[in-house]
């Protein structure tokens, strides 16, 4: 089958390249304006629902130098867009620029599932945000153009923290445990599914954090092979100081991950949450299944760790890559061109995302509610840039693990050496 | 003008396998090429370089099926899905038995209530099952957690089902028979009628107990029928996929693997497609081995009658 795939794939390469020659008529290139072509863009829901006119605009400007090209954007689910993208670029028919998370793309770089691009020909490319540009780089090439980046933060519950006397969002780790145990002690007393801090046992973007502060990794790359180092005693450092947290101030169902944080926080039994900037508005919003109510009474903090310093967020990003198989390539590349300039870039720091560059990431206003977001931005990290970390993900290992670990079930050692295993067993597959 | 009697038997004897031929054709093309693909895949190193570029993957011989075989989690998840079919078959062929027994001495009208509400639980998708069970057992805001609480000396508030894997697999357990017993006992209702009112009035003459008129009446009629839903039922329990996938939230932990779940995990999840072709492959070999109980029972059946 797969021969057949390829044979047939020679041959429309083939029909490509005659069907460019014809269009060629006698070797003058077509001009932009007359040129007329399909563009497919797969984004994920959120430039839909966070910056539909940012599309809409970028679409504008891509017409007026390709007027004939019909650009189609479709919006795709984070939970199932790489099971459609795998089954697109396994047959010949595949969207021209597709987003990837910036924890996705090395497994399809390494497979060759991407054509690459040349950083010059994009806005600050220079100052690229390492999460991103080391997302999108393999053995010295760029295979995909960074989008956008988040970094969690604190968020607390301004009223609830005024009602037990404290002013400000806490600067410190002691402070940050003080306020909580005064939320817990007027709070908790009287509603016992009342949660000082918020923290699903499966929050494993929030657990990692506190293995990144205590100075350990998940996994790490020796001799060229990478294995789990969750068990490794600064590891293990982070995961009891995240468990002591959870056992201290959550009072919630433990083998939940933070898929509906926003629903939950909305329901007011939450003092402080970790999460991203977005969340405190979501909560407050009934169509993610938050309060109205609760409108005004959030802000945001840099989240200090354990060890002294802010707790490092992972850096969760979004990328835009073009298949190798696309026949459309020079198109794709002018519409993410575009679609991640400055003025792109721009409207994204206006709709509360951080943009895809240290120079533009001074731009975020300190004061307002991504401000402490940008800041953390610069200690943030990103997952493993290893073949087969897609296959840990997708297997669940670190939700898994931390399932146990926060239900009791087993030690924290005990469930860190068993996810370093299943980490060995699939890390280095392609 | 007689036609010749040589083409009339040539025609009588090909007119069946005419009218069975479209039928093949769209087995072979929809189950046949799928299935051999999936077996030729089992043979083979496929990853996503080849899946992405179209090159020919390479041969691999048996080690999917060495590697797969040795693996002692392979093992326990074959014990754990014979388990859960034994488990599923069992309890939905008792349930189905008593409930079309009750069906059959109730009123008239409770008995059309009966078959209306079987009807609508038949016709409620899975999806649709598995998230209402799902909300039931809710850890936080559970009905079944909030009734069993109202039993004095019982706090279940906060309990979560599925911590537990024996419990979790009560609870799909649970959706699995709910959503089977409408078919079995509404064909073992159909079943039952067949049995003459005759011979239960006369075995009841001479003094049989309505244990023994079961044993000695009613089950022979419906044995038949009982035999055939139960190695249906064995099948489809042992293919389970939907309701374990859609109770853990599409992130079933390891606990939770049944065979389709763990060949599904190992293709797409961890993109070992050809292994996890090689899980397919032995799960289709076990569901084989159960089908052909059912068609040699089929097989008795149409030779007894």
């Amino acid at each position: 089958m797969a021969e057949r795939i390829s044979r047939s794939a020679a041959g429309l390469g083939a029909f490509a390249m005659l069907a460019a020659v014809a269009g060629c008529g006698g070797g003058k290139p077509v001009a932009a304006a007359d040129r007329a072509d399909e563009l497919t863009v797969w984004l994920t829901v959120d430039a839909q629902e966070s910056w539909p006119d940012l599309v809409t605009e970028v679409n504008r400007r891509f017409r007026q130098t390709y007027p004939k090209v019909k650009v189609t954007v479709q919006y795709q689910q984070w939970t199932t867009k790489n099971q459609k993208i795998d089954a697109a670029l396994a047959g010949r028919d595949v969207p021209d620029v597709i987003e990837m998370g910036n924890s996705e793309t090395t497994n399809y770089i390494v497979n060759g599932a991407f054509t690459t691009v040349d950083p010059a020909k994009y806005d600050h490319s220079g100052q690229w945000l390492p999460a991103l540009r080391d997302a999108c780089r393999y053995e010295g090439k760029t295979y995909c153009v960074p989008y956008y980046v988040g970094a969690r933060v604190g968020i607390y519950r301004t009223d609830l923290l005024a009602r037990v006397g404290v002013a400000g969002a806490p600067r410190s780790y002691p402070e940050l445990r003080a306020d909580l145990d005064k939320l817990k002690a007027k709070f908790g007393a009287a509603d016992k599914n009342f949660s000082a801090f918020y923290m699903p046992g499966r929050y494993w973007y929030a657990a990692m954090a506190f293995v990144k502060d205590a100075g350990g990794e998940i996994a790490v790359s020796r001799d060229g092979r990478w294995h789990g180092t969750l068990s490794s005693a600064r590891s293990v450092a982070g995961l009891t100081a995240w468990k002591q947290l959870l056992d201290a101030y959550y009072t919630g169902d433990r083998s939940k991950d933070n898929g509906d944080e926003p629903a939950v926080v909305g329901q007011g039994r939450v003092g402080m949450f970790y999460g991203n900037t977005w969340e405190a508005k979501a909560a407050t919003d009934s169509r993610s299944g938050g309060d109205p109510a609760l409108r005004g009474k959030f802000a945001t903090f840099a989240f200090p760790g354990p060890s002294g310093g802010l707790l490092p967020p992972f850096l969760g990003g979004s990328t835009l890559a073009i298949p190798a198989k696309s026949a459309r390539q020079d198109l794709a590349q002018d519409w993410i061109r575009l679609f991640t300039d400055r003025t792109s870039q721009r409207r994204l720091i206006a709709a509360d995302t951080l943009p895809n560059n240290t120079a533009q990431l001074r731009e975020v206003a300190a004061g307002g509610v991504n401000g402490p977001a940008a800041r953390a931005a610069e200690h943030g990290w990103v997952t493993p840039p290893a073949p087969g970390w897609t296959a840990v993900e997708k297997s669940n290992v670190l939700p898994e693990m931390l399932q146990d670990i926060a239900t009791g079930k087993r030690s924290v050692a005990d469930a860190a050496r068993a996810a370093d295993r299943r980490i060995d067993a699939v890390i280095n597959e392609h | 003008m007689e036609q010749p009697p040589r083409a009339a038997r040539v025609r009588r004897r090909v007119l069946p396998y005419l009218l069975i031929a479209p039928t093949v054709l769209a087995l072979a093309a929809v189950l046949g090429y799928p299935l051999v693909d999936l077996v030729l895949l089992s043979f083979q190193g496929m990853t996503r370089r080849e899946l992405f570029s179209g090159a020919a993957p390479p041969w691999a011989g048996l080690a999917n099926y060495r590697s797969v075989l040795s693996d002692g989690f392979f093992w326990t998840v074959v014990g754990r899905t014979a388990l859960f079919t034994v488990v599923c078959v069992v309890a939905t062929m008792v349930l189905s038995l008593l409930v079309a027994l009750l069906m059959r001495v109730v009123a008239r009208g409770v008995r059309t209530l009966m078959t209306g509400v079987l009807v609508a639980v038949w016709a409620m998708p899975v999806m649709v099952a598995a998230s209402i069970f799902r909300w039931l057992s809710d850890a936080d805001y559970g009905v079944v957690n909030w009734l069993l609480s109202l039993v004095p000396g019982l706090d279940l508030s906060k309990h979560n089902w599925f911590e537990n894997p024996w419990q979790g697999f009560a609870v799909i357990t649970g959706v699995v028979v709910w959503g089977a017993v409408p078919f079995a006992a509404l064909t073992l209702l159909a079943a039952l009628s067949q049995v003459p009112a005759e011979l239960a009035e006369a075995a009841l003459v001479d003094g049989a107990r309505p244990r023994q008129l079961f044993r000695h009446v009613t089950w022979p009629v419906i044995r038949p029928t009982a035999v055939l839903v139960t190695s249906l039922c064995a099948i489809w329990d042992f293919g389970v996929f939907n309701q374990i996938w859609l109770m853990r939230g599409g992130q079933p932990e390891k606990e939770y693997y049944l065979l389709g779940v763990y060949s599904f995990i190992e293709s797409f999840a961890v993109n070992r497609y050809s292994a996890g072709a090689a899980i397919a492959v032995l799960t289709v070999l076990m569901l084989l081995a159960g089908a052909v109980v059912y068609v040699r029972q089929l097989v008795h059946l149409g030779a007894a009658e």
